[in-house]
């Protein structure tokens, strides 16, 4: 069996291109962690000319602002929309609750928004592997650190607010989406615990297996959205006159799609193959349908963020 | 490159292509399917306004002609006639707030359920009145209440290419 093909291989992801150099022993190796582990290394001309030309833009000096890297620049902005759903529920929480705007809206909005969080953690591997470009890797650990983050502001403030009987047990664990989503909370916690350089270098081997939790969180979010939403939107009939765009379990369902298979081993190869052949626009080709649905349902999550985010913070909540 | 063996290298090349084609093709047909469904918006828009409007106008219909009979001969009933115009309004209101209307009509929505707010405060001073004639004497001003709604679910049910309400209600 080609070891590629486990998943430990699978997981960081193994570019031939990266197969020497620098960064070829950190376990996190495309993360943005990587400069401090060899300050003092200097890339070999040989190996900085096979790297991904926009890597090699990227990492240079930016024209206005030299002390910066163009990468810097761009991932301080990247990073800005992870704050989105704290920005909407901001007004709720120092309110105090007014107009029962937390019970009635904080989980379309903290629980939309850890969802995207998660989506885009999740997303960055597939793009690395369709792009080969690796600038945006840190994207993957500030995301997935937001996601869990985010997760425990919602159920914190679910476990207050939501008017579910039983209690704080029964507001967190009160039906069956609710235990899925409480678990997914308490699962992120040690990757959330994990997800930094101390305690990559201290758990070694570990630390991967911990972090692999992720696909175990992956697969309860696509379980608390069908329980919670099944076939029909969980707002009921009501709406905008497209119930199926908004329905959250399609929607993780079309973005998982191409992010599964983006990862899968024989298809990882068919595109460093095609890339290396120079016939990247194959790729393109082929996975532009999916992409097509991606963002369609991307598009949609933030739709739903930004129109109950509103709400909350008008004070307007939805009257269900 | 890593080396592999010539034979599997194109035989795992097909089924990377093939579980990249597969699913694509898969969600070519999905957009293809989105888009007659995302034009069909404004008739699935149109029918949850007729699913929220028919059961008020059927619950306000009997209400109104009830009460028309009562207001000359039986206080109690009369009002209780307007407490029920009043909820079935408020239910209505309600389950207007939940569509999202497209753009043109969506002002006269809000605009709709303002007007409605003023008929049932209306109503609310009527229900205080202690005679029938006291009770008689807001029918003036209910009908100048139901005109503006009227006006305003005209518009609706235009832009929603309904047709005008059955017995000038919703």
């Amino acid at each position: 069996m080609d070891p590629r093909d486990t998943i430990q291989a699978d997981y960081p992801y193994e570019d031939p291109r990266y197969t020497q150099g620098p960064y070829q022993d950190v376990a996190y190796a495309n993360d943005d962690y990587q400069d401090a582990f060899y300050p003092e290394y200097v890339e070999p001309a040989e190996i900085k000319a096979n790297r991904s030309s926009i890597d090699s833009w990227m990492a240079q000096q930016s024209t206005y602002f030299p002390r910066l890297k163009r990468r810097s620049i761009a991932l301080f902005f990247l990073r800005l929309p992870a704050f989105i759903p704290w920005f909407f529920i901001m007004r709720g929480w120092y309110t105090l609750n007014a107009k029962d705007v937390l019970t009635l809206a904080e989980a379309d909005v903290l629980g939309t928004g850890g969802e995207f969080t998660f989506l885009i953690a999740v997303s960055i591997t597939p793009l690395i592997n369709l792009t080969g470009a690796r600038w945006y890797a840190p994207l993957r650990r500030w995301y997935g650190i937001f996601f869990a983050l985010i997760g425990i502001s919602d159920a914190t403030t679910a476990a207050i607010t939501t008017s579910f009987s039983g209690g704080v047990f029964g507001r967190l664990a009160g039906h069956t989406f609710l235990v899925t989503g409480f678990l997914i909370v308490l699962i992120a916690g040690p990757v959330l615990l994990t997800a930094n350089t101390p305690a990559q270098r201290k758990l070694g081997t570990y630390w991967k297996k911990i972090q692999k939790l992720t696909y175990i969180v992956w697969g309860m979010i696509v379980l608390h959205l069908a329980l919670l939403d099944g076939f029909h939107p969980f707002d009921g009939p009501q709406g905008d006159g497209d119930p199926v765009f908004h329905q959250r379990f399609y929607q993780i369902l079309v973005i998982s799609l191409p992010l599964v298979i983006l990862r899968l081993p024989p298809v990882k190869r068919w595109i460093a193959d095609q890339r290396a052949a120079g016939q990247q626009w194959k790729v393109w080709c082929s996975i532009a349908p999916m992409a097509a649905l991606y963002i369609l349902a991307f598009a949609f999550i933030m739709n739903e963020e930004f129109f109950t985010g509103l709400q909350v913070m008008t004070l307007n909540p939805p009257a269900n | 490159m890593t080396e592999r063996p010539g034979g599997k290298a194109s035989e795992n090349n097909v089924s990377g292509f093939l579980l990249i084609a597969v699913p694509s093709v898969v969600a070519m047909v999905l957009l293809i399917l989105a888009i007659p469904y995302y034009a069909g918006a404004s008739a699935r828009i149109a029918s949850l306004y007729t699913n929220v409007a028919a059961p008020a106008d059927r619950a306000l219909a009997t209400d109104i002609a009830t009460y028309s009979r009562d207001m000359n001969s039986n206080l109690a009933a009369a009002k209780l006639d307007l407490q029920k115009q009043m909820q079935a309004e408020t239910s209505f209101d309600n389950q207007l707030g939940d569509i999202t209307f497209p753009p043109a009509p969506d002002p006269h929505a809000d605009l709709l359920i303002a007007a409605d707010q003023k008929r049932i405060k209306l109503i609310k001073l009527q229900m205080q009145a202690r005679t029938l004639r006291k009770l008689r004497s807001f029918n003036a001003q209910d009908l100048a209440a139901n005109a503006v709604v009227e006006a305003q679910v005209k518009i609706i049910r235009q832009d929603l290419g309904l047709p005008p309400a059955p017995g000038n209600l919703y």
